[in-house]
């Protein structure tokens, strides 16, 4: 087997400069505090033309916690289209929530829309991260989910990944 | 049968009686009883007229779509001109009180507002005032502004961003009588009629005095009608100034009244009028009025804007405030002095109603049909559950996904973006559609349907169908990926034919004509090379990367022929859109949706189009993908982003290109938004363009100025990072010590080799282990029911 391989430059100039990062940030951050201490208060009027980021906007923990209460008190009295509605609104404030999407499983849940339940938690699992209790919470609720349908295997299974967290 | 004769005899004694006159006299007295019997007849007839049209709706309402409404809490990133040009979308309204709904003011660092009640699906949200406090483009607090009481959050009342109009384009909002400010109703019975409660449809001292005025004048200057003459003619008659139009005026007049209580007229005839002419919308009824004119409801409107509207009735077009400021304030003046004499104002009023300004508002700044092609896939998406009928004619309430906003920052970059790109090439006639949506849950938030969209209604980025190119690659890498594939898999860039459609001989090439050799996978995707993505399509088997392509959500009869696997299909920028949504969601598909809720008229919740999730690929293989398309911009194809934006933003995109440089797309998401953008020309001709130059453009500019969030992957378990040689294929848990170049990449747990691994599995002979068929297994497993 031809083992030697041909590498196009742009891949070898690319990895250089990989390699070479480190150094770069060092001098670049000895540099740049040496300047910054001489440097007059002025602002430079160099045109920002380049959108960096202002540090990641998380959700609302006020806003989308008093969503989720109003969602909790809504799905206990029954009304499930209105507990959705406010899960719906939390979501567009903080889409990246767990949480939330576990209420979504939730509602389906009591809806009795177990297809959706289970994929919800799925949905919810793929952002939980870390966070091991939400994770056990779903499924938890994908056991019940799937014992509603007679799905004993799947059930057991979910029982199991419950059990690992 | 005596008495049966003696009435025949009286009859006939009648009859005969009659010999005596002269004929005239016969044909005269036949000719009345005719005419009498064909007047009662007419009556009945108008009679019915009213009656229909009074126990039926008494107006098609129109449809209204409204936008997202905006929420607010504190740490929100928004400057004060966003929030103000929000706020001049859903109709507020500079005010330097602030003290009614729909009024803002703005001061240094601060904005005060008051909020308009709205019904929303889920509930509804009271008028208050707020004060909203900024630090540096950030809403740092909400509080009440009376009670100083701090708020967590605020939802404020939605755009309305159009109407589905019936053939005639009236529009209005339908006001109850208690909806109707006292102060309105007794200005316009003091101008308009003052015996309204008194008279009987008909004012015969009213038309004396006219009479008589018009006659001194020597012109028609003052009406003698009565408000429900003036409504009987809107209703049922045209303009024209005959006497039998006035005599079928009061008949019909006259038979209103006998039917219908003077309150039920007196609001009809509020919500009918006229009151001006919004493009091809007419406005009818002072609630519209007060809105279009002011940006108030009427029932916060002040004296002298009431006498401003209540004026407009005798010609809303030649008293037009907005064209003819002078012309209106003169009228206004009169209405005022009216008011004044018939006690309806007192004398400060007066004064101060007589010297206040016209105070009208533009009608430039708000969303109102501001939007067509968004309005365009709303109704598209109705159209499927309701009939045009009920569009048009029931008062539903939609509420949309559109988000104002980053609508109007789409549209603005888009078409200075597609100029400079036209000044660059020379080139004229460059077009294009955009569709933004959020990434998580698939709402989508803007869509631009070309230039001019407005001209020629047609809407590119629901119905364009054009070539995909190389947008289509990252359906073969997650097929790939499925195969067991690696990012580090050595796959080789080397030139090769096939038998493609008809058999006939087919030779891809790459876009700069030279072979790459051997190259870990991931950067076959990256620097997009046609004949690596070959191999690898045709190794995996194009229907398998065209199962593939439907399961991220494209429906549609595709040939699998190899030309395929180098995007030889056409899809439309929104069916785009539903395969990166699949992938900005981490695998998990949603339909796309438009519209959260519909109302009926009387805010009942009739129709939900709920949130539904299906997962139909592992995430981990999603994030090995996303991984990819990170690298395509960070060192690859879409490197020149960074023009646009710091690398920090760690976007995930594609570069597109068809033959000849017909189509530029270019389809990518941050860590809050999804962008397609597809740049091509009606006639699909060449653009001049590639991906890299055209759309990515377009997108940088839109995304820079949506401050988007960074692009945050969430981890699944199961995913381990290992440095690789590129040059040599070896890979190691920790960094390798003096090595010139590596590059750390995730692989899935069970798919990596062993540490140290080698370079001797062959892609090309067999996929890399047998971790195929355990993916497949769970995915079937999930997706078996």
């Amino acid at each position: 087997m031809n083992m030697k391989v041909h590498v196009p430059n742009w891949i070898l100039s690319r990895s250089r400069e990989q390699c070479c990062s480190l150094w770069r940030v060092l001098i670049l951050m000895v540099i740049s505090c040496y300047i910054s201490s001489c440097a007059p208060q002025t602002k430079v009027g160099t045109p920002v033309f380049r959108e960096e980021p202002q540090g990641q906007v998380v959700a609302p923990p006020d806003q989308t916690a008093i969503l989720l209460t109003s969602a909790d008190t809504a799905m206990q009295s029954g009304q499930l289209d209105k507990a959705e509605m406010h899960l719906e609104r939390a979501l567009r404030l903080s889409p990246r929530d767990a949480q939330i999407w576990h209420g979504m499983a939730r509602v389906r849940f009591e809806q009795s829309n177990y297809a959706q339940a289970v994929q919800f938690c799925l949905k919810s699992n793929s952002l939980a991260g870390k966070n091991e209790a939400i994770i056990r919470q779903n499924w938890l609720l994908m056991e019940k989910a799937y014992l509603k349908t007679g799905d004993t295997e799947k059930a057991i299974w979910a029982r199991q990944k419950a059990s690992e967290k | 049968m005596t008495q049966g004769k003696n009435k025949i005899g009286k009859w006939s004694a009648c009859i005969k009686s009659w010999d005596g006159y002269p004929p005239f006299v016969k044909w005269g007295i036949g000719a009345f009883l005719l005419s009498v019997v064909a007047f009662v007849l007419y009556v009945g007839y108008l009679d019915s007229l009213i009656r229909k049209k009074f126990e039926g709706n008494l107006w098609s309402l129109p449809a209204v779509v409204y936008a997202r409404p905006l929420e607010l809490y504190p740490e929100l990133a928004i400057s004060i001109p966003e929030l103000e040009d929000e706020l001049q979308l859903a109709g507020y309204r500079q005010d330097r009180r602030a003290e009614d709904p729909g009024g803002y003011d703005r001061q240094e660092g601060v904005i005060h507002l008051v909020t308009r009640e709205f019904n929303f699906p889920d509930g509804v949200e009271k008028s208050g005032k707020y004060t909203l406090q900024f630090t540096n483009d950030t809403l740092a607090g909400i509080s009440r502004t009376d009670s100083g009481e701090v708020v967590n959050g605020l939802r404020l009342d939605p755009a309305r961003i159009g109407s589905f109009h019936p053939k005639q384009h009236e529009d209005r909002i339908v006001l109850s009588r208690a909806e109707l400010p006292e102060l309105l109703v007794e200005s316009l019975l003091a101008v308009e009629d003052n015996n309204f409660f008194r008279h009987w449809g008909l004012d015969p001292r009213a038309i004396l005095r006219a009479l008589l005025a018009n006659t001194m004048a020597g012109e028609t200057v003052q009406g003698g009608s009565t408000l429900t003459q003036q409504l009987v003619k809107n209703f049922f008659l045209t303009n024209e100034r005959t006497l039998w139009r006035k005599a079928n005026e009061a008949i019909m007049a006259l038979l209103l009244e006998a039917h219908y209580d003077k309150n039920e007229i007196l609001t009809a005839y509020v919500n009918e009028i006229f009151l001006g002419q919004d493009g091809g919308r007419a406005v009818h009824g002072f609630g519209l009025a007060s809105f279009f004119y002011f940006r108030r409801d009427l029932k916060d409107l002040s004296p002298a804007q009431i006498a401003t509207l209540v004026g407009m009735v005798q010609g809303p077009s030649y008293y037009n405030p907005r064209k003819y400021s002078e012309r209106c304030l003169k009228r206004r003046q009169v209405v005022l002095e009216v008011m004044r004499t018939k006690k309806v104002i007192d004398e400060r009023t007066y004064e101060m109603a007589k010297s206040a300004p016209l105070d009208t508002q533009e009608v430039t700044g708000n969303a109102f049909n501001r939007f067509p092609a968004f309005l365009d896939l709303v109704r598209r998406q109705l159209a499927e559950d309701y009939p045009e009928e009920a569009l048009t004619s029931e008062g539903m309430k939609i509420f949309s996904t559109l988000d104002p906003h980053v609508q109007k920052v789409v549209e603005q970059q888009f078409a200075a973006t597609i100029s400079r790109l036209e000044r660059n090439t020379g080139k004229r006639g460059l077009n294009g559609a955009v569709i933004v949506t959020r990434r998580e849950d698939g709402e989508i938030l803007a869509v631009v349907g070309g230039r001019n969209f407005l001209q020629s209604g047609f809407n590119r980025a629901l119905v364009a169908r054009r070539q995909v190119g190389s947008l289509i690659k990252p359906a073969i890498y997650l097929a790939a990926l499925g195969k067991g594939y690696t990012l580090a898999t050595p796959v080789d860039d080397t030139a090769l034919t096939l038998a493609n459609q008809g058999g006939k001989p087919w030779t891809p090439a790459n876009f700069d004509r030279t072979e790459h050799g051997r190259i870990p996978m991931y950067l076959g995707l990256a620097y997009s090379m046609n004949l690596a993505t070959v191999r690898i399509g045709m190794d995996v088997g194009v229907e398998e990367v065209v199962r593939t392509l439907k399961d991220l959500g494209v429906n549609g009869d595709f040939p699998a022929y190899p030309s395929f696997l180098l995007g030889a299909v056409s899809l439309t920028p929104l069916e785009v859109t539903q395969m990166y949504q699949t992938l900005a969601a981490g695998g998990f598909y949603l339909p796309q949706r438009v519209i959260s809720s519909v109302l009926a008229a009387d805010n009942t919740l009739v129709k939900r189009f709920g949130l539904s999730v299906e997962q139909r690929f592992l995430p981990e293989q999603v994030y090995l993908l996303n991984s990819m398309l990170q690298h395509v911009v960070s060192e690859g194809t879409a490197k020149n982003l960074s023009r646009f934006m710091s690398p920090s933003y760690n976007v995930a995109g594609k570069t597109g290109t068809s033959d000849d440089l017909r189509d530029s797309w270019f389809a990518g998401f941050t860590g809050d938004q999804l962008a397609v953008v597809w740049l091509g020309n009606d006639d699909n001709t060449s653009t001049g363009l590639t991906g890299a130059s055209g759309a990515l453009e377009v997108w940088g500019e839109i995304m820079r100025a949506l401050h988007p969030q960074p692009l945050d992957l969430v981890e699944p378990e199961g995913i381990e990072w290992q440095w690789l040689k590129p040059a040599t294929f070896e890979r190691s848990s920790s960094p390798f010590l003096f090595a010139r170049e590596q590059v750390k990449l995730p692989f899935i747990a069970l798919a990596s080799p062993a540490i140290g691994g080698s370079s001797e599995n062959d892609p090309q002979d067999s996929p890399v282990n047998g971790v195929d068929g355990v993916m497949k297994k769970i995915i079937n497993w999930f997706n078996r029911r």
